[in-house]
């Protein structure tokens, strides 16, 4: 009686071992799932997030596309409200605002610091070293 | 043939000196100049409503001061939709603060310090008095940067000052800030260095505020010539540092700055919890990021930090 019981727990055990063998596994082959963040720096680019429910456009603006409201569109992540686009940058600090269907001027709710622009509105700043 | 060839060098010497005034003092390109315009048109501003400001920028560029920042808060503007006349008065203080930069470092160059990067040296120096450095504390770094073996350039002496005004803005004193920047100064840290540096004692300004850390610690570990990148390893955070972040590795700090950026998120959408959008906040300036100190109406505080004002970030100024 005491051996069967023995060999369900081992049972039970190589089961419960295989199961997070393969949680695991299975994590780690899902990429990652994108979140907002603060812009986060890759290789030879920095990336952009932005949760914007609702929006049909989200452009990124700042000094380093002039302030050109149409230059830097951002891709909606499929099945979510989260905008992203990776973009080149130069070492330095940047400013920068993210521009909702054309015309809502939104302050980036996560930026490494943040600098009033003189008009009223506050930019984030990306610091790019 | 020799009073010709004398005429010749005479003529290329014009030239070229023409050409070094031209290079030097910088004024508006016709490109810049039709760059801004379309812009300003495409936002239904005339020309005539455009060409006060670029003649500003231009006459700016003409006493031999950067014109960089002036053009992108220009583009900026225009591109926000701001009234050309709401512009000028903004280009009119960043002007004003460049011309102090320019002073200072000029007096700083007349002691023996060299220039470095001087466009680079005047803007930095102009955003650290936005940001409240003041003319006596960069003397005083002046003065302190220049016991050291490494003798600081202009350049560094007004990243320097920024860092002093990051510090600040961290609540810390100025005179404790002007000690560690300078000894920071004497040890041969970089701008960037420095820059980090003073961003991570902004960050941790509570901390040494209520004595949990200790800025004469960390300014005797600069003085035996620890990098900025080494000084806040002990505590759990790569902290500052000049070197190659990679995904900035600074948890700690990133984490703290997510927590800000969340507060300050939740405290967007209790201003935005009165109606309108935030594209109307660019005609009503009264209703947002109100400076809390008035004699300085371009910075705001946050409760974890003093944020920075008019700064256009034209790239590389580190």
């Amino acid at each position: 009686m005491g051996r069967g019981l023995n060999g369900l727990g081992r049972a039970l055990l190589t089961a419960l071992i295989v199961a997070m063998l393969l949680s695991g596994f299975w994590a780690c082959a899902r990429p990652p799932a994108m979140t907002p963040s603060v812009p986060k720096p890759l290789a030879g680019a920095v990336r952009f997030t932005l949760l914007a429910p609702g929006a049909t456009q989200v452009f990124l603006v700042g000094s380093f596309n002039g302030w050109a409201n149409k230059a830097t569109p951002m891709k909606i992540v499929e099945g979510s409200s989260l905008w992203s686009v990776d973009v080149p940058l130069a070492e330095g600090e940047h400013t920068f605002m993210y521009l909702i269907d054309g015309v809502r001027w939104m302050t980036p709710p996560q930026a490494e610091e943040f600098v009033t622009d003189g008009f009223g509105q506050t930019n984030g700043v990306v610091i790019v070293r | 043939m020799r009073t010709r060839i004398d005429s010749v060098m005479g003529v290329l010497s014009v030239m070229a000196a023409l050409t070094a005034t031209v290079a030097w003092a910088e004024p508006l390109s016709v490109q810049d100049r039709d760059a801004i315009t379309r812009l300003g048109s495409a936002q239904g501003r005339s020309e005539n409503e455009i060409a006060p400001l670029l003649d500003h920028v231009n006459k700016v560029g003409e006493r031999g001061l950067p014109t960089e920042s002036l053009l992108n808060k220009v583009r900026e503007g225009l591109a926000k939709g701001v009234e050309p006349k709401r512009i000028d008065p903004v280009l009119r203080q960043m002007t004003s603060r460049l011309e102090s930069a320019h002073e200072v470092l000029q007096e700083a160059g007349s002691r023996g310090m060299e220039e470095g990067n001087r466009q680079r040296a005047i803007e930095t120096m102009a955003e650290a008095f936005s940001r409240g450095a003041t003319v006596d504390e960069v003397r005083e770094l002046s003065r302190l940067s220049q016991d050291g073996r490494h003798k600081a350039t202009q350049e560094e002496l007004a990243a320097g000052a920024k860092s002093l005004a990051v510090m600040k803005e961290g609540r810390v004193p100025s005179k404790d800030g002007a000690a560690l920047v300078g000894e920071g100064m004497k040890q041969g840290y970089r701008s960037s260095e420095l820059l980090d540096l003073s961003r991570e004692v902004k960050r941790r300004g509570s901390d040494f505020e209520e004595g949990r850390a200790s800025l004469k610690a960390i300014r005797e570990q600069v003085s035996r010539g620890e990098r900025s990148d080494r000084l806040f390893k002990d505590e759990g955070h790569s902290g500052s540092g000049g070197g190659d972040r990679g995904d900035r590795g600074d948890r700690g700090g990133r984490d703290r700055r997510e927590d800000s950026s969340r507060e300050r998120s939740e405290r967007q959408d209790r201003d935005r919890s009165g109606g309108g959008d935030r594209s109307d906040r660019i005609e009503r300036p009264e209703r947002v990021d109100r400076p809390e100190r008035p004699e300085k109406s371009d910075r705001i505080e946050r409760p974890e930090r003093l944020e920075r004002s008019e700064r256009s970030g034209s790239g590389r100024d580190h």
